[in-house]
Parts: C-alpha cells; sequence; structure tokens
C-alpha cells in the first residue's frame, strides 16, 4: 500500500478538571489516492485526531508524518505552509468567510500561495462549475443553501490541488439530498484526481464510499478495515 | 489579504465610518494648522518678506524731504518711494534689498540708535534683525558700490566661494560682478578706490570725493552674476524678437560685513554707521500683527510696519514696479484688517497630534471590539494557511486603509480651500505644491504612524488565536 500520510503513537489529552484522552496510542496509515473515513461515536476523538493530522493542533506525543515529512518539528508558520500547499479542509459548518463571495471564498487559498489574480479567478469559476455552481459565482454565502455553502467549501478545499483532503463531518449539517451530493462530489475527485481524502464521519453513506475505514473509541483505534 | 481587508471595511461600516471620521477630523486640523497659520506666509507673504528682507520694517520717520509727513505710513511712503524712484538698480533688482546696496542718499534721515537696535533685538517674538544700509557710493566711479554680502550672492556665485571676514594673509577678499568694469578674474587682485565717508548733518552717509580715495588691495575670491528680467530684441519688422536672459551691468564689488564695517570706521574716522531703517524677522509668524503691536507701544519714535501693511500701501499707491505687485486684494480680509491666524502653529499641531492619537485608540478600541467576532474568520484563515505574518499584515492593512481613507478626505478638503486661497493670492504653483507636498508629507507621516502604532496591538492579538479553541469554541 502507498501511504500518504501516517501517525506513530498519537496522544492528545484535554484538561478539564481531570486528564481526558481525547486521541490515545493512535497508530494509523492512510492510503494514497483512496478515500479512507474515520468512524465512531461522538467524543471518541475522530476531530480531534483529524485537527492533528492536518496540523491545526499539536500532539502531546508521537508524530505525524504526510509524505514522510514529520510534522514534529515545523514551526506554527511552517505548519501554515504546508497546510496552504498540501491539504485542503472541509468543515462540518462549512466555514466560509462571509463577507466574501462564493469565489472569493474559492480565490483565498490560492492568494496564499501567489498565484496571479486573473489565474486564480479563472480557477476558482472551474471549481465552482465542477460542483454545480457555476450560476452562484458572486453569491455572498449567506445568500447560499447549506448544501451550496458545503459544495463551496468544497471547491475551496481543492483550489491548491491538494494531495489530501481533510473533511471533518462534511455532511453533518445538510438534508439527505445536499448530502447525497457532497458524497458524489467527494468520490467524483477522488477518482478524476487520485486525490487522497480522509472524512469524519458519523455518515454511513459516507462510510460505505471509502475505501478504508478508521473505527475508533474512547480516543483508540479499534479496527481499521 | 489586501481584498479581504478591504472587505472588512466594507463589512464593518459603523466602525469604518466612526474611525474614518475621526481620522478625517485630525487630518484636517493638522492640515488646517499648517495651511491657515503658514498660509499668508507662504503665499504673497512670501514674494515680499524676501523683497524686503524680513517681516517687519522699522524706519525712522524723522527726515527731511519734498515727500515727508509726520505719519508712519507716510514715512515708509517716501522711503519706498525714495528707494524706488531714485534707485532704480533696487527697484528691478530687488535682491540689492538685503543687507547692502548702492544708495544714493538724498534724504537726510536721524539714523535708528545703537540703544534702539538692542531693544528691538531684545523684543519678544523678534527674531533676525537686519539693518538696512545705505551705502555711499558713485556711478561713474570704480567700484561703484561696495556691498555687504547678502545671502542671496551664493546663489549667483559663477565662480569661486564667498569672502571671509579675514583671509589668512590678511588680504582683503571680494566678489566681482562678472558684468563690471574692468573684468576681473578668480585669483587675481584688484585696486578698490574707497572713498571717505562722511556723516552729514542731518545723519546722511555720505561719500567724499573732493578727498583722495585711500586705495586697498583686495583678492577676487568669486565671480557672481545677477540675472535680471528677460530682455527682448525688436529686429525690425520683419525679423522675430530675439529674447535672452539679462543680467546687471554694474561695477560692484561684495564683501564681508565685518570687513565693510572696518572699511567704514578707517574711511569715516571711527564715525557710528547710521542706520535708517531695520528688517525684523518674527519668530512667529501666526503672531506678527500681535508683535508689532508691541513694537509700536514700546518704540513711539520708531514707525513700524508689517511687510503685508507695507504691501498693501505699495499696492495702493503703485509704488513699486509692476513686476512685484501682488493685487491688494490678497491681503485685504472682510474687516479691513491683514489676515493672520492668531492661533500659533505649534498649538494647532499639539492639538493635532492629540486628535490623530485619540483617532488612533478609538482605531484600536474598534479592532479590539471586533476581536471577538473575528475570532472565527482567523480560524478559518489560519486552517487554510495564514500565517501569523499574515493575520498582522492583513489588520494593518485595514488600520492603514482605514486612517489613509480619512486622512485623504480630511486633507484634501482642508488643503483644497487653502490652495483656492493661496492661488487668489497670486502665489505661484511652484509655492504651492511645495507647501501641499510639505503638508502631505506631515499629515500622512502621521497617519502611518498613527494608524500602524494603534493596530499594532489588535494584530498581534488576533495573529496570536490558536485555530483550534477558535473552531472548539464554536
Amino acid at each position: 500500500m502507498n501511504e500518504i500520510l501516517r501517525t506513530e503513537r498519537l496522544n492528545k489529552a484535554f484538561h478539564l478538571g481531570e486528564t481526558i484522552y481525547a486521541v490515545s496510542d493512535v497508530s494509523i496509515s492512510i492510503p494514497a489516492g483512496k478515500i479512507t473515513a474515520i468512524v465512531g461515536p461522538s467524543g471518541c476523538g475522530k476531530s480531534t485526531l483529524l485537527s492533528l493530522l492536518g496540523g491545526l493542533d499539536r500532539p502531546m506525543s508521537g508524530d505525524v508524518l504526510l509524505e514522510g515529512q514529520s510534522y514534529r518539528r515545523l514551526s506554527e508558520d511552517a505548519l501554515a505552509l504546508m497546510r496552504r500547499r498540501r491539504l485542503g479542509y472541509v468543515f462540518q459548518f462549512f466555514n466560509l468567510i462571509p463577507h466574501l463571495s462564493a469565489l472569493e471564498n474559492v480565490m483565498l487559498p490560492m492568494s496564499f500561495v501567489g498565484t496571479a489574480r486573473a489565474q486564480a479567478r479563472e480557477k476558482a469559476r472551474e471549481l465552482l462549475s465542477a460542483v454545480g455552481l457555476s450560476k452562484r459565482l458572486n453569491h455572498m454565502p449567506l445568500q447560499l443553501s447549506g448544501g451550496e455553502q458545503q459544495r463551496v467549501a468544497i471547491a475551496r478545499a481543492l483550489a491548491n490541488a491538494p494531495s489530501l483532503v481533510l473533511a471533518d463531518e462534511p455532511t453533518g449539517n445538510l438534508d439527505s439530498k445536499a448530502r447525497e451530493d457532497v458524497v458524489e462530489l467527494l468520490t467524483r475527485f477522488n477518482v478524476a484526481n487520485s486525490q487522497t481524502f480522509v472524512i469524519v464521519t458519523h455518515d454511513d453513506s459516507v462510510a460505505s464510499v471509502a475505501h478504508h475505514v478508521i473505527r475508533m473509541a474512547d480516543g483508540r483505534v479499534v479496527n481499521q478495515a | 489579504m489586501l481584498r479581504l481587508a478591504l472587505a472588512n471595511i466594507r463589512q464593518r461600516l459603523m466602525r469604518t465610518l466612526i474611525t474614518v471620521f475621526a481620522m478625517f477630523l485630525a487630518a484636517a486640523v493638522a492640515t488646517s494648522a499648517m495651511s491657515l497659520a503658514l498660509g499668508i506666509a507662504r503665499g504673497g507673504y512670501n514674494e515680499y518678506r524676501a523683497y524686503y528682507g524680513g517681516d517687519i520694517l522699522v524706519f525712522t520717520p524723522t527726515f527731511v524731504g519734498a515727500t515727508a509727513t509726520p505719519t508712519a505710513h507716510g514715512a515708509v511712503h517716501s522711503a519706498i518711494l525714495y528707494d524706488s524712484g531714485f534707485s532704480l538698480l533696487r527697484t528691478i533688482f530687488p535682491h540689492f534689498q538685503t543687507e547692502g546696496y548702492l544708495g544714493l542718499a538724498q534724504f537726510p534721515y536721524v539714523p535708528i540708535s545703537e540703544t534702539q537696535l538692542q531693544g528691538l533685538a531684545a523684543q519678544a517674538g523678534v527674531g533676525a534683525v537686519r539693518p538696512k544700509y545705505i551705502m555711499p557710493g558713485a556711478i561713474d566711479r570704480w567700484p561703484v558700490s561696495i556691498r555687504v554680502v547678502a545671502e542671496s550672492l551664493t546663489e549667483h556665485l559663477v565662480e569661486g566661494r564667498v569672502p571671509r571676514p579675514t583671509s589668512q594673509d590678511g588680504e582683503l577678499e571680494v566678489v566681482v560682478n562678472a558684468y563690471g568694469s574692468p573684468p576681473a578674474r578668480v585669483g587675481s587682485s584688484i585696486t578698490l578706490d574707497v572713498p571717505v565717508f562722511r556723516v552729514g548733518a542731518s545723519g546722511v552717509p555720505q561719500a567724499d570725493f573732493s578727498q583722495a580715495p585711500r586705495q586697498y588691495t583686495a583678492r577676487v575670491v568669486g565671480i557672481a552674476a545677477w540675472p535680471t528680467r528677460e530682455i527682448t530684441f525688436f529686429r525690425g519688422p520683419e525679423e522675430p524678437p530675439i529674447s535672452e536672459q539679462g543680467f546687471v551691468h554694474s561695477s560692484e564689488v561684495y564683501l564681508d560685513g565685518q570687513v565693510w564695517r572696518t572699511l567704514w570706521q578707517e574711511q569715516s574716522r571711527g564715525a557710528p554707521y547710521p542706520v535708517l531703517a531695520v528688517a525684523l524677522s518674527v519668530t512667529d509668524l501666526s503672531q506678527l500683527n500681535v508683535t508689532a503691536g508691541a513694537l509700536r507701544r514700546a518704540f513711539p519714535a520708531l514707525s513700524v510696519m508689517t511687510v503685508p501693511e507695507i504691501a498693501r500701501h505699495v499696492e495702493r499707491f503703485g509704488l513699486l514696479d509692476q513686476f512685484y505687485r501682488i493685487p491688494a486684494e490678497a491681503w485685504r480680509p472682510a474687516d479691513g484688517e491683514v489676515q493672520q491666524a492668531h492661533v500659533p502653529v505649534e498649538l494647532g499641531l499639539t492639538g493635532a497630534i492629540l486628535m490623530f492619537a485619540s483617532a488612533g485608540m478609538l482605531l484600536a478600541g474598534q479592532m479590539l471590539a471586533g476581536l471577538a467576532e473575528r475570532r472565527k474568520e482567523i480560524g478559518i484563515l489560519k486552517a487554510l494557511g495564514a500565517r501569523r505574518r499574515d493575520i498582522v499584515g492583513m489588520v494593518l492593512t485595514e488600520g492603514l486603509l482605514l486612517s489613509a481613507l480619512g486622512a485623504v478626505l480630511g486633507f484634501v478638503v482642508v488643503r483644497g480651500l487653502a490652495i483656492h486661497r493661496e492661488l487668489a493670492n497670486q502665489v505661484s504653483w511652484l509655492e504651492v505644491l511645495r507647501g501641499t507636498l510639505e503638508e502631505l508629507l506631515v499629515v500622512f507621516g502621521l497617519t502611518v504612524v498613527v494608524a500602524l502604532l494603534f493596530s499594532a496591538v489588535p494584530a498581534a492579538k488576533m495573529s496570536q488565536l490558536p485555530v483550534m479553541e477558535v473552531f472548539r469554541s464554536e
């Protein structure tokens, strides 16, 4: 198996009166070009694990290696640079910038890597067309439905053509139709671009399209298939 | 990030308006403090000031002559008429009116005493005191005139340097006019025929050519040329006229004031030099009228006139060559008095700086208050790959844009009014441009400093938000 991401005995705890391990001794391997679903009950540490995989948070111990590069010695700025070039993020609550249009939201990550404005605009148009929003380019997030917002968020995550896309409950806040659309989009991009998707989900329909499923409970990986 | 900063400015309209208005006020106060307090000085006033060599002229009103009147205005009227009418050189070449010029003194004056000179210098608000010498001379002798080195000599040097008070070998050092006669070159020696000076019974310095002049050897250290107006030659009905730069053709030498006073002492047998008029510079132009009033009260025996007053007088009676005239309306505000700002520049600028500081604090307050509502936005940006410095850059850009917007509006409105007034005062475009650039630098310098200073804390705070805490708090 050709892996893109690997963790080595990751641990992350929170101190809320007592010490609670959200992620405990997790060692996993994410295959390149596949969809991996991380499933498990609420509070089992899925989202915390995802944030560690994305370098948004630091583990107490252990390490994450993206394409062989360890996060451990990377500074905050180096992690940010890595995120902008090699990772895409899709959030449950879409997290679009409310005062930027759909097009501008998609262009935003490209501005971080210095893509020329005209080129970024063209790429953003293409991506929004690919997610079925060619007629919503200049709409503000509040003028879009939840499904449409999530599609904008997916387009934004793919803007810099990252090798790995991390999605945290991407269908968790959507109705069934929108959920189907999002799942269809994720699988389509996975096949078309051979991009790796790691999806944290409760949703069986999402898990059913995954090539690889990691099941968690109480901060630990209980099953990988 | 610039686009995001602009979007934020649009999004938070109330904050934008409040900050822009505060910066508008601060820039308007700063600009008006400089434009209004210095506007006249920078306008027509400067041109007259250069002509007269000061801000206030003090004359001795007591003199005997056909045009003499006992009033201050009369004295000035006569003095100007005398200077401009009888000394044609001075009318055409105003640079002679600095410290020394050729004066074929005809009207006997009572000189200003040394005590009065010292008193004028000690008066509050008075800066430099420049006695205006009338040098005895004769137009048919070499040198026609011995002048004291004027400030403008340096500008007109075509070769060499200005003379020193004393040379190392004790020889006199002089600058000669390039268009004088006989011709001289730098490094050569010339002989100066310095006449015997005497002070007439009524106090007028005179050259006594009935006695043999004393010969001084002087080394030429520089050559100067004094440009005049362009001269046009008409060559006949078929030929187009030719215009070329004119120069003063006069056999003059220039030497240091200290040396000249020594010559005066030697050739007048120790008589004190009679000072007949004094040009005073004031330390604060906005207090010009106040200073002049105080001088009038302190020296009732002297005529004290501000240069704007003289300018009006000159215009009214058409005393000077049209070339140097500035319309009287320029000096005449509605109440008939010379318009001067009565708020010192320093006070105005202090107020402006305080207003800038207040606007900056308002900006910082607005940004810090918006910190809570922007946590999510910052978190998203960081998740997408924004570094701390990107966030800092974005917040500083916002602060700068907001401040600059207000400052531009304030500057344009107030400076626009000032430019309108300056142009109405016949101020040259070059002067207007110079003043505008000068004020632009001060106002925008202050704006940038305030914007960066007061945006720095909100920027630092926003950049330090830990991304996951932002999302967890959702």
